[in-house]
């Protein structure tokens, strides 16, 4: 969708564009490295689109969508059924419990102006590593 | 120039209709006038988590501080007696009268009354207040006598054994949802309820159901006698449309609407449970389903601004009852197929509904990613193959034709 390309906050005042999750090379890993948990690979996620994960105690939903990979926080702010049994379709990820839409990316629901926790992806040499705390990308409509 | 909205009713399709108004940067008055004392809220949580005694954080629908951020003013517990169609006037019952460029008429549904059932254990979910009254009711150990096995019914039936009550359900057909679902699949939900410990009492009528104290007795056709602490009483709603009516509009199973969501008196608007409304695929219908009054909310509210807007949704709807997820999507009164993919047996399926070859409705159990593809097939007109439809190695996705 629409919505800017940078992403949120990676460590304290280092803000890493979204590009960097396909591009990102070895050196853009720094100080953050420990965060950083493999998780899946960029084939099984080709294959299948979606796949559930745990890294640092924290539910996370993948999926893959126009040659990227995004992470979701799996229980749904709805009525915390698991995003990761849902669908992606046309860059919205759709809850299978009542079809709330999530922008893949931010995790902004358009209709509820709410936003469900996402995480920051990097993809490196076929391997998908996320950093496992949750941020919220979007606080308000328009 | 559209300066004043007035919305008449403070539920579902109007409290979308006034963030829609805004969030466009509508800058006009806005004011919803509702007939309840309480502030605009959702009505799925009554039968579900209300009734089984939660709260539900998600219950209100405007808060004040956002009315009051976007300057919506909602007039509470005053109902509209009158609306004048040529100067779009609305008289309020406390003697107020609102003049508006553009009136919605969202004025929803009342529960239909079983007719010569009184007594205040005889109850019927619609309110909030409705809600209170049958969850202070409901009690562990206790009986409740659920009459009708559509969606309310069922709901109440499910939350009441959550409560640990036990429950009988009176249905009149021979399963419940027949019309909706078809003989396979209502005898499908018919089972549900066996499952969850419901005393199912199918094809059976009501003959007279009264009350004596605290207890009420319900007699039906065959001759059963069946007690409780209480009857709820779920055999659908009838649309509110006396206002509609008396100012002249085209009426006729609900308020009759265009596309558009226009009603036959131009600048007056109607969506939600009370309308009938002309759908490109599904001819005209009027349906009373949350996701309905949200969407047909924002659509009325983007034609009030002169942003045209056709109302064409295929339709979707949930049912949550015991720990399973209902949903149905696209509307069919008639089939010449039922393709299952997946497990009636285990609960977990999608039952698509095909008429030549076209796949008008589907409604899954516990399927919710399927039924998310299905709303893409009903909206798309899709003929699929009917053996790749049932079959599970092949992803529902690749027979969307536009995937
Ligand atoms: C218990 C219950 C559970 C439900 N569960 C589900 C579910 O799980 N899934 C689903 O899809 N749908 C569900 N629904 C249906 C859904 O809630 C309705 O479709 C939706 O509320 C319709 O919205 P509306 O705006 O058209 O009408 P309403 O929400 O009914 O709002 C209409 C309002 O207008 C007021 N009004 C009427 N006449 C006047 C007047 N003259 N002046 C002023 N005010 C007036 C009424 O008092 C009412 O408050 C449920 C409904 C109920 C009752
Ligand atoms: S649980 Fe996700 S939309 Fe309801």
């Amino acid at each position: 969708m629409s919505t800017p390309a940078t992403d949120a906050l990676v460590g304290e005042g280092e803000a890493v564009p979204r590009e960097a999750s396909v591009t990102a090379t070895a050196g853009l890993l720094g100080p953050d490295e420990e965060q950083w948990v493999e998780v899946a690979t960029v084939k099984e996620l080709v294959r299948h689109k979606k796949k559930y994960v745990e890294a640092g105690g924290e539910q996370i939903a993948l999926f893959y969508t126009g040659e990227q990979v995004y992470a979701l926080y799996d229980v749904c702010m709805h009525k915390q059924r698991s995003l990761s049994k849902g669908v992606i379709m046309g860059g919205q990820v759709i809850c299978p419990g009542h079809q709330w839409m999530f922008d893949v990316e931010t995790g902004w629901v358009d209709e509820e102006e709410r936003c469900q926790p996402t995480y920051a992806v990097r993809v490196e040499d076929g391997a998908v590593y996320v950093n496992p705390v949750r941020r919220i990308l979007r606080t308000d409509g328009d | 120039m559209t300066t004043t909205v007035v919305a008449v009713g403070a539920g579902q399709a109007s409290a979308v209709a006034a963030r829609t108004l805004r969030r466009r940067g509508f800058d006009g008055r806005i004011v919803l006038v509702g007939e309840e004392a309480h502030r605009p809220y959702q009505r799925p949580p009554l039968s579900k988590e209300y009734l089984r005694g939660g709260e539900d954080d998600d219950l209100y629908l405007l808060p004040e501080q956002w009315c009051a951020a976007k300057d919506v003013e909602v007039v509470l517990g005053t109902r509209v007696t009158r609306l004048v169609p040529t100067s779009r006037t609305v008289e309020l019952a406390d003697g107020r009268e609102l003049t508006a460029d553009a009136v919605l008429l969202a004025t929803g549904g009342r529960a239909r009354r079983l007719p010569g059932a009184t007594g205040d254990r005889v109850c019927y979910l619609r309110t909030l207040d409705d809600a209170e009254r049958i969850s202070a009711l409901i009690r562990p150990g206790g009986q409740v006598v659920v009459i009708g096995g559509g969606f309310i019914g069922s709901e109440v039936a499910a939350s009441a054994r959550a409560r640990g009550a036990d429950v009988t359900m009176i249905e009149m057909l021979d399963v419940p949802l027949l019309r909706v679902l078809g003989v396979e699949l209502g005898a499908v939900c018919a089972e549900i309820h066996r499952r969850g410990g419901v005393d199912m009492r199918l094809g059976q009528s009501v003959e007279s159901v009264t009350q004596r104290g605290e207890r009420v007795e319900v007699r039906t056709g065959a001759g059963d006698v069946i007690e409780g602490d209480l009857v709820v009483v779920g055999v659908g709603i009838e649309p509110n449309v006396e206002l509609a009516e008396q100012a002249g509009l085209t009426v006729g199973n609900g308020i009759v609407v265009d596309e558009h969501l226009r009603t036959s008196i131009p600048g007056i608007y109607a969506a939600g449970d009370v309308a009938n409304v002309r759908h490109p695929l599904f001819g005209s219908l009027r349906v009373e389903h949350f996701d309905n009054a949200s969407k047909q909310g924002a659509v009325a509210a983007n034609n009030i601004m002169g942003r045209e807007t056709v109302f064409d949704d295929p339709y979707w709807f949930w049912s949550d009852q015991y720990d399973l997820n209902l949903q149905y999507t696209g509307h069919a009164t008639s089939w010449d197929e039922i393709v299952v993919r997946g497990s009636t047996e285990e609960l977990s399926f999608v039952a698509f509904y095909l008429r030549d070859g076209i796949v008008r409705a589907a409604f899954g159990v516990e399927r919710g990613d399927d039924v998310a593809i299905a709303k893409e097939l009903v909206a798309q007109r899709a003929t699929p193959d009917p053996l790749q439809l049932a079959d599970p190695d092949i992803d529902l996705y690749d027979l969307v034709p536009t995937g």
